[in-house]
């Protein structure tokens, strides 16, 4: 029924898919979330899947922020310091920037939380 | 013509019902079973034929069903009936008809999270994600549709 071409070729597919599977297992971050508060409060939670930029307004004005390839970073910020901005691009499981003039923090979790520990 | 008029309104029918079926599944996935009647037109009358049955399905089940979703359905109808008709002479009869359907399925699943990628913005890693997964959807349901419409087109045959 199956001739010997149609089973090369859904071997093939079946290999492919299966390395990808695998790939992507490996380089599984376990973060699909970014959180962000002010003062403490949560005010907006978003996938990390969808690149986008938004903001938040924090004690001194609108912190920028932008979501792309599954990582998150602060683009501007009203502070003076700017040590948010510098922070640059996180995507680890529990990486945060914070601000702590605008009271902002930018928070990773997500994918079960499967961690076995953290430390500073 | 008509002949081929006859499977594009068979292949329409088919989406439209298979979109309607109560029966538990992931929202977006299903069997295809439209694919069915691509393969009958591809093999009884040629590429031509299959890519022309499977984009005039995909136009009246997006008119009669969901119209944005034509975003997703035509280029994926439109790839994967031309690889199958590509495969199909390139192999030169070597592939039956369920490898043709399991790659068209293939074809028509990669085509959709093409589109979904440009579309919905979705960045590489989740694409990467789901690459994997769409492809064993794909060659369950090219199987379980290749073997339909290999009975299909021996009956039509006699």
């Amino acid at each position: 029924m199956l001739t010997r071409y149609d089973i090369l070729l859904i071997a093939g597919f079946l290999i492919a898919a299966l390395v990808g599977l695998g790939v992507v297992k490996y380089r599984a971050d376990e973060t699909d979330t970014v959180v962000v508060q002010v003062d403490g409060a949560e005010v907006i939670r978003l996938p990390l899947a969808v690149d986008r930029r938004f903001s938040v307004d924090g004690r001194l004005g609108r912190t920028d922020m932008e979501i792309k390839d599954g990582r998150v970073r602060v683009l501007n910020s009203p502070c003076r310091r700017k040590t948010c901005v510098h922070a640059g691009w996180i995507y680890k499981p529990y990486q945060t920037i914070i601000c702590m003039p605008n009271r902002v923090v930018i928070r990773l979790t997500g994918g079960g939380d499967k961690l076995d520990g953290i430390t500073g | 013509m008509v002949r081929l008029s006859l499977l594009v309104s068979l292949a329409t029918v088919l989406s439209i019902l298979e979109n309607q079926l109560p029966i538990p599944r992931p929202l977006w996935l299903k069997l295809g079973l439209a694919n069915v009647i691509t393969l009958v037109a591809l093999i009884m009358y040629g590429t031509r034929a299959a890519v022309l049955v499977a984009c005039m399905r995909a136009l009246l089940a997006g008119i009669f069903g969901a119209l944005p979703m034509l975003i997703f359905s035509f280029p994926a109808a439109v790839v994967s009936s031309l690889s199958m008709g590509i495969l199909h002479q390139a192999s030169g009869r070597r592939l039956s008809v369920i490898g043709l359907s399991v790659s068209g399925a293939v074809a028509h699943n990669l085509t959709q999270l093409l589109v979904a990628y440009f579309v919905l913005s979705l960045n590489r890693s989740s694409v990467m994600a789901l690459a994997p997964i769409l492809i064993l959807a794909a060659v369950a349901a090219g199987l379980v549709t290749g073997l339909m419409a290999r009975y299909l087109i021996r009956h039509l045959a006699r």
